[in-house]
């Protein structure tokens, strides 16, 4: 009885670990792109994760852990930016570090102009309306418009939608400053 | 399909949407091939430039330098400060009320039976219609010996004696 009450929470320790592993770098990703900054990111992405093992184990079947951790970004990423001393503290500017890109097969001149283009975009990620930086940021994690709409609780129109106005946005942002 | 597609059509085409005919198009003409090439390689580079990780030095800027985040609540904090200080200095100054004089109960009975209560219950101002006229005893007296009461055939309380005051005996004594 003992014994397997201790491989019950071998196995559990063994399950969560492995779904840290598997899921912490995507979410990360999802959290910078939701939030811009890479601190605040990591500390949500960080806080997710403590509320998965919070909960643990969970009380109904999960049939997809890569769509609930996906969900649990989101409304964590939310939740951060809805905080008042977030908007009050933060602001819509992001300023890069010169030795950002340093890349071998590229110019100093290049590396300027690459960081100063990512500089732009990720401005522009940032002044996007929320729901169109959800979708974006989803759709570039591979997800379908299906699951996307299901995840946000919107209509696969309004994905669609959301994601040209985002990508129109975001196209200004590319390539030389007109 | 004789007319150009428009961007969202090209979005569309681009993350696998669109019908038959608008990939006949874009197949066809030149210029929409042109734009959707352009739009594929921007897609690509944002794709690109937001994949790769953000740099760890980036740093959140404020719109307004870091010493001036602190100025409101540097204000508010002296404000609270100076209005703090101004009304402990304020109630600190006002003396204390002591009792300089004392009276005697006597004194105190005669001085509200000669002006506290005839101050509460002076009627001198009043006019004299204003004030109820006393019925004596012999109108109730008869009237129950005849079985009437005088404010009975008063529809509307428009007299004083029988509308507003019920017990007029008692008020007039």
């Amino acid at each position: 009885m003992k014994l397997n009450a201790v491989y019950e929470r071998e196995k559990n320790e063994a399950s969560t670990d492995y779904l840290c592993q598997a899921h912490y770098p995507r979410v990360l990703q999802l959290c910078r792109l939701l939030l811009v900054d890479p601190h605040e990111a990591a500390e949500t992405a960080q806080e997710v994760f403590l509320n998965f093992l919070r909960a643990w184990p969970p009380r109904t079947e999960i049939r997809s852990w890569e769509a609930w951790f996906t969900r649990a970004a989101v409304n964590a990423c939310r939740n951060r930016r809805r905080s008042w001393w977030w908007r009050w503290w933060r602001t819509e500017h992001v300023e890069f570090d010169e030795e950002m890109f340093p890349t071998a097969w590229r110019t100093p001149e290049e590396n300027v102009g690459s960081r100063e283009e990512q500089e732009r975009l990720w401005q522009a990620l940032q002044a996007l309306p929320r729901r169109q930086r959800e979708v974006f940021a989803l759709h570039l994690e591979g997800w379908s418009h299906r699951v996307v709409a299901e995840l946000l609780d919107i209509s696969i129109g309004s994905v669609k939608r959301h994601l040209f106005h985002a990508i129109r946005r975001l196209r200004t942002q590319v390539g030389e400053p007109s | 399909m004789t007319h150009c597609l428009r961007e969202y059509v090209l979005v569309m085409l681009y993350i696998g949407e669109g019908t038959q005919e608008e990939h006949n198009h874009l197949a066809s003409c030149e210029r929409c091939a042109q734009q959707y090439q352009h739009l594929v390689h921007d897609w690509q580079r944002i794709e690109h430039l937001l994949r790769t990780p953000p740099p760890q030095p980036m740093k959140i800027r404020s719109a307004v330098p870091f010493p001036q985040r602190w100025v409101p609540i540097t204000a508010m904090m002296v404000v609270a400060t100076v209005l703090v200080v101004l009304a402990s200095t304020h109630w600190s100054q006002i003396p204390l009320l002591e009792a300089t004089a004392t009276i005697s109960p006597v004194d105190a009975v005669r001085f509200v039976e000669t002006t506290v209560v005839p101050a509460l219950f002076a009627n001198d101002a009043l006019p004299a219609d204003v004030l109820p006229t006393p019925v004596s005893d012999e109108t109730y007296v008869q009237a129950a010996l005849d079985g009437e009461w005088p404010c009975e055939q008063e529809v509307s309380p428009s007299s004083l004696s029988c509308g507003v005051h019920s017990f007029p005996l008692f008020i007039g004594g």
